[in-house]
């Protein structure tokens, strides 16, 4: 399904752009993908289920939510809720909430093959919903190899790209998922030692004053997860080998390249139903909407039901994977030895914020008060991400990291 | 069915008519040196004066004088002095020219019996009229006495004979009506002028008349057989307009429902985006006959899918009939006669479609002279040369169509633009020969193709082609009939080039091969046959995908041929019960059968089809019919006539359809692949009832018709959500057959005539459908009805033509449809880190409602007729409200965030010009 997947992409949105530039071009016209100004009103208040059991033994993770409306920004914890697992020959492992809707099971266990897991969920307020019975599809899998190269996209930019390898001779994997956890390290670029703080202020007065920050805030180590969802099926190619698949790509003007930057990719093998479950929701949210071949949307059903109410909605997907991990580390210098280095994220020339006006009118003040800036040299501050980097990231060093 | 031919003749008898614009009373032309025909030109130009003539009158005479506040009548004295030519301006300024004769305002008396009183005489200089025949009050009847009385001869009857000639040129007047009024006897003249006629003995009142000449009357004392000689003067009519209306209240008595016909040249006013005549964009405007938006070719007709349509060029089936993913059509518009549309009761001969059939002819090519018609617009040219071959008999049309978008692509500086193509082309070719008074030949060749990439390493193509040869047949004047061969041909490419080791190229490939027979038989005047056969071979190449290079991994995939046998036996006839009531009851066998070689999985019963549910798999040699379907098809229309201008009809139609496209789209896409039935997908098949009053007012000005319908279908093919459909060879796993339903209401005012013509459509309907299932994953909203992708319950268009004058006319249409459903997303939800959005139950919400006013404006060149070519302007402005209706609300997931957007295709106005070329 790997060429379907272009297909797919280029009656994707490029397709809907491509079609847009030469209505423009014909008719001198501008754009015709804007944002929608219609009100969408409605709002499903539905149960999420993020789980994903894995062979590596170790306390396994339920995530539950609720469906949340567009300006929010967070999904809200499915909190105090019941969490089950059971196989199929009688054993029972409980979950317990560590965090708001994130639980984790009492006991470490790894799923094994030939079992049959089922979820089981008892919400606060009652319901109860069960899963299909999934099953391990692979003893294990195995990546050869993650590797980084410089490349050029599809839209002609130049940018590195995290690649895998990976083969499985007995040819049963066939449907993989990835996912990885990127770390980089960020200095800032216009730290000194100092901070500012305001001293005292009134209506007549105001007076700041330089202190020595107190901690490390110049090195940090910004950390993203893999937010797409990337799946690849190995069925039409000849042979069950994944070559040079690209996990990631950076554009080289990315501020996270200018260090040091690690990877971690994982690979799971899925079920055929996992795999199809999220190919289907990565082609509704990915490429639907263009002229030429929108993806009929709807209501996508994972496999967790109701036992109560057949027609409620659950979305998300309870699934038994196999996993491998393999994480890599380089340099900006290892693949663009004596070339500019990228930008950082934000201009950071030094300015001058007015320390005049009337209480609460003093720019200073304010921009003091809100921790939006910092001290860079008598009368000059700079924006906050740029003279501190834990605004990025986080000042520990990762157990992880090897520089 | 019945034609009538209505001879319409207005005189204008009277000069007091009042003219709101009036000429200026005096002119001033520079005539020095010009021609009389440029200056009459100049004159027609100049003011609202109209010039009717035969250009052969005029003599080549070169002016030498001007004219400076002259009034109209010394310019044409001045003009016409030493040339025969009379004039005669009339009540509406127009300028009649005549050679040698004079032109009267007035008829003579008694020529039309409605006309007889009231005449004004005040315009006639020289009345060459009888006096006598002037003045009914005091018309005195000269007497003439035939031979002398013999009492001797008792016989009461006796033979009057004699000649008639004209008093001016002394020719003899052939088929002069003569009668005895009282008597209602009558003969006509010979060819020579020679008549004969038995009367009684004493006074008879003999009349003759003759259109063209004055009416004579005598009374005749007959004593004995004689000779009359008769000569009559030359009248003169005025016909102020002769109107030739063939079928013009077809509307009313054709039997069938929910048919239209649009003719391709009367179209060339109504204004398109991108100046293109376009038939089938008008068939759009029609009620009942939607489109899912700008840029989305198929249309949806009464509720079906865009699938179900029946698209015939000369009787063979066009599988795209759009250029450039719809926004052209992909026919050449010069080449093209009409298209009738049937979308309710589809005649017998037709089938295969669940929906409807557009029938699009081709003109017929010229045999008597060359013409040549040549367009230059915005993005395409086309041009179509008429050829007569041998002179009366046979002609050839040749036509072509091209877009120069690559050569603009090249010259562009965006890099983006520049490696990308986008071209298409088309060819016609149509042969006719008239071999002899019964036996008719035609030939058709039909090619498009288009070709589009969109980065540098992707090539897309698609190409139709077909052949149609027919020969039509008349055994005797009752029974005639065609045979005719149609082969037709659709693939798609698609090359990908662009990837370390997964480029491909793909293909897929139908064509057919249709044989028919269609037989007519006129078995007496209540019943007309229609009979015949048809069978079509199918043959399906589904897709190949293969490795560009050894590098490749993609493995070789070929998806087995599919090939299929569609028949059908046909009889339908026409029933004349009386004059007011005709029944047209039709029937038809619609048959199928898969045939090998093929490989048909047989699957468990009760659980969903997948692929862990396959029992067997069964295979077929070649040839070997694997499935059959088929029945009866029923096609009965009754209309019952109230009065001349008022009709009611009923239809009830059934079809089965054998051949399905996959797509999960709401348009039609370029590679969508079209799947035979097999014993996984069942045919679909739908009914449909309709109903309908027609009316015609105003001696067919206006045409109303008022239409129901209601529609159910079974099996239609729908997929599961996110279903991969290209080169699955198994699709009958992601394939939903549902039920569907659609009814409405069609109203239609048609006004044909006057300087304003066009038409108003409004249609109420629904188009629901249903996939219900016992299992989970095949069930959609729960297994009620839902509305689908093209349910767009009110639909206005409003197209109308304005004729400022001769050559200039406006035009403008206008569209106002309830958006189209669609499904909207109701939150969002995290999965693994990232935000996706949830959706709502299928198509429960809809768009906003789209609404687009288009204008044109015509100029034709000057209609002097031996002008090189006539040539023809037109200026349009789409969507000159430049109303952004949004095609299609969707949301996109980017880096995390849910985005809304919509998109449209011509979201401001677009103003285009062509300019036509006619030889």
């Amino acid at each position: 399904m790997y060429f379907k997947n272009y297909i797919r992409y280029f009656f994707g949105a490029k397709m809907l752009r491509y079609l847009c530039q030469l209505v423009i071009l014909f008719t001198l016209v501008s754009s015709c993908i804007e944002p929608f100004e219609g009100a969408v009103n409605s709002f499903e208040d539905v149960l999420v289920v993020n789980a994903t059991l894995t062979n590596e033994n170790k306390k396994q993770e339920v995530l539950l939510t609720r469906s949340f409306r567009f300006e929010e920004e967070v999904a809200p914890a499915e909190e105090n809720a019941e969490v089950i697992v059971r196989t199929d020959n009688g054993d029972q492992y409980m979950f317990e909430e560590v965090a708001p809707g994130k639980y984790l099971s009492n006991v470490a266990f790894a799923a094994e093959m030939n079992k049959e897991y089922t979820l089981s969920i008892l919400t606060e307020n009652g319901q109860s919903y069960t899963s299909s019975s999934m099953e391990l599809p692979v003893e294990n899998t195995s990546i050869d190899n993650v590797y980084a190269e410089r490349t050029i996209n599809n839209d002609g930019i130049e940018g590195m790209g995290i690649f895998v390898d990976s083969f499985d001779p007995s040819g049963n994997s066939n449907y993989y998922r990835h996912e990885y956890i990127e770390t980089f390290k960020i200095i800032a670029p216009a730290w000194t030692p100092f901070d500012i703080v305001v001293l005292n202020e009134g209506v007549s007065t105001f007076n700041t004053a330089i202190i020595l920050r107190e901690r490390e805030e110049r090195t940090c180590y910004g950390t993203n997860p893999s937010r797409s969802i990337l799946v690849a099926s190995t069925l039409a190619l000849s042979e069950d080998r994944l070559t040079k698949y690209n996990v990631r790509f950076i554009e080289r003007d990315n501020y996270i390249l200018t260090h040091r930057y690690s990877v971690l990719v994982r690979q799971y093998v899925q079920s055929p139903e996992a795999f199809s479950y999220y190919e289907t929701l990565r082609g509704l949210s990915q490429t639907s909407g263009n002229v030429f071949s929108e993806d009929q949307p709807g209501f996508l059903a994972g496999n967790i039901f109701s036992s109560e109410n057949p027609t409620e909605n659950v979305a998300g997907f309870f699934e038994v994977a196999a996993v491998a991990q393999q994480r890599i580390f380089f340099d900006y210098e290892d693949f663009f030895p004596n070339e500019e280095a990228p930008p950082y994220i934000s201009d950071c020339t030094p300015f001058s914020p007015s320390a005049e006006g009337s209480l609460g009118e003093r720019d200073l003040a304010n921009l003091i008060y809100a921790d939006a800036i910092r001290y860079f040299a008598p009368g000059q501050v700079v924006t906050d991400r740029c003279g501190d980097c834990t605004v990025l990231g986080s000042n520990v060093v990762p157990d992880f990291w090897i520089e | 069915m019945s034609c009538r031919i209505i001879l319409i003749l207005l005189f204008t008898l009277s000069t007091h008519l009042i003219v709101a614009q009036k000429n200026p009373s005096v002119l001033s032309i520079d005539a020095q040196g010009k021609s009389i025909k440029e200056v009459l030109f100049d004159i027609e130009e100049r003011t609202r004066y109209r010039f009717y003539f035969a250009e052969e009158w005029i003599v080549d005479k070169t002016m030498n004088t001007s004219f400076s506040d002259a009034s109209i009548e010394q310019i044409l004295k001045v003009i016409f002095d030493g040339t025969s030519i009379n004039y005669y301006i009339d009540s509406s300024d127009r300028i009649i020219l005549t050679q040698n004769s004079t032109i009267y305002t007035n008829l003579p008396q008694g020529f039309f019996r409605d006309t007889i009183t009231k005449t004004p005489q005040e315009t006639i200089s020289t009345p060459i009229f009888i006096k006598k025949a002037n003045n009914e009050t005091n018309e005195r009847i000269e007497t003439i006495r035939i031979g002398r009385e013999n009492l001797k001869i008792r016989k009461q009857q006796f033979t009057l004979s004699g000649f008639v000639k004209n008093s001016k040129t002394g020719a003899p007047i052939p088929n002069l009506t003569i009668i005895v009024q009282k008597l209602s006897r009558g003969t006509v003249t010979d060819s020579k002028g020679y008549y004969e006629l038995t009367l009684p003995v004493g006074i008879n009142l003999v009349e003759a008349s003759l259109l063209g000449f004055q009416n004579l009357k005598k009374n005749v004392i007959l004593y004995n057989n004689g000779t009359l000689n008769l000569s009559l003067d030359e009248t003169f009519e005025e016909l102020d307009e002769v109107v030739l209306e063939v079928d013009s209240f077809q509307n009313i008595e054709d039997t069938s429902t929910g048919s239209s016909t649009i003719n391709s040249e009367e179209s060339k006013n109504i204004p398109l985006v991108l100046g293109e005549r376009d038939v089938l964009k008008i068939a759009t405007t029609l009620p009942g006959v939607t489109t899912a938006g700008e840029g989305a070719s198929g249309f949806n007709v009464r509720g079906g899918k865009t699938d179900q349509n029946l698209i015939l060029l000369n009787d063979a089936v066009v599988y795209n009939p759009s250029h450039f993913f719809g926004i052209f059509q992909a026919l050449n518009p010069f080449a093209i006669k009409e298209v009738n549309i049937y979308k309710g009761s589809i005649p017998v001969e037709f089938g295969g479609r669940l929906s409807s059939v557009f029938d699009i002819r081709t003109k017929e090519p010229s045999n008597e002279k060359l013409k040549a018609e040549l367009a230059i617009g915005p993005v395409t040219s086309n041009v179509v040369v008429e050829i007569p071959i041998v002179k009366n008999k046979a002609g050839l049309l040749i036509g072509g169509r091209g877009a120069y978008s690559n050569w603009i692509l090249r010259s562009l500086d965006e890099d983006n633009l520049k490696n990308s193509q986008a071209s298409f082309y088309d060819f016609i070719a149509n042969y006719s020969h008239k071999l002899d008074e019964k036996n008719d030949l035609e030939a058709t060749g039909y090619y498009s193709k288009d070709v589009f990439s969109i980065t540098s390493d992707s090539l897309y193509s698609y190409s139709n082609r077909l052949v149609s040869l027919k020969w039509d047949r008349k055994f005797n004047e009752r029974h005639n009939g065609s045979l005719s061969l149609h082969n037709s041909q659709y693939k798609f490419n698609i090359d990908f080039d662009g990837s370390v080791n997964s480029n491909f190229s793909q293909n897929y490939q139908i064509d057919e091969t249709e044989l028919k027979l269609r037989m007519n038989y006129i078995w007496n005047e209540k019943h007309k046959i229609t009979y015949g056969v048809s069978s079509k071979l199918y043959s399906v190449l589904p897709g190949e995908i293969a490795p560009r290079s050894a590098s490749d991994l993609i493995s070789a995939t070929k998806v087995p041929k599919e090939k299929g046998l569609e028949a059908a036996i046909f009889l339908s006839d026409d029933i004349k019960i009386n004059e007011k009531l005709q029944l047209d009851v039709g029937v038809r066998y619609a048959f199928f059968a898969g045939l090998g070689p093929s490989a048909q999985r047989v699957y468990q019963d009760g659980v969903p089809r997948s692929d862990n549910t396959v029992l067997r798999t069964e295979t077929y040699s070649n040839n070997e019919v694997f499935e059959t379907y088929g029945g009866p098809e029923a096609r009965i229309s009754a209309r019952y006539l109230i009065r001349d201008d008022l009709s009611i009809k009923a239809s009830f139609n059934n079809t089965y359809q054998f051949i399905h496209t996959l797509s999960n789209n709401t348009t039609v896409s370029p590679i969508d692949t079209w799947k035979l039935s097999d014993s996984n997908i069942e045919p679909q098949q739908a009914s449909q009832l309709s109903l309908g009053i027609y009316k015609n007012i105003n001696i067919n000005a206006y045409e109303f018709s008022l239409e129901g319908f209601y529609k159910k279908q079974q099996n239609i093919l729908d997929f599961k959500t996110g279903a991969q459909l290209l080169l699955n060879e198994n699709v009958e796993t992601e394939v939903l057959q549902g039920e569907g339903k659609s009814y409405g209401v069609e109203f239609l005012v048609r006004k044909n005539k006057g300087k304003l013509n066009g038409w108003l459509g409004y249609t109420y309907s629904r188009s629901l459908f249903k996939l219900d299932s016992e299992f989970n994953e095949e069930r959609v909203n729960d297994g009620a009805f839902f509305p689908s992708n093209f349910d767009k319950p009110h639909d206005v268009s409003l197209v109308m033509n304005y004729k400022l004058s001769q050559r200039i006319s406006l035009s403008s249409n206008f569209i106002y449809q309830t958006g189209r459903p669609v499904t909207f997303p109701v939150g969002n939800f995290t999965i693994n880190q990232g935000d996706f959005v949830l959706y709502s139950d299928r198509n429960k919400f809809r768009v906003p409602d789209y609404y687009r006013l288009d204008l044109g404006i015509n100029f034709e060149g000057n209609h002097k007729k031996k002008k090189l070519f006539h040539s023809f302007w037109s200026l349009s402005v789409y969507n000159v409200l430049g109303r952004n209706n949004p095609y299609s609300v969707f949301f996109v997931t980017d880096n995390g965030e849910v985005k809304a957007l919509q998109s449209s295709i011509f979201a401001v106005p677009v103003p285009s010009i062509t300019y036509n070329i006619k030889f």
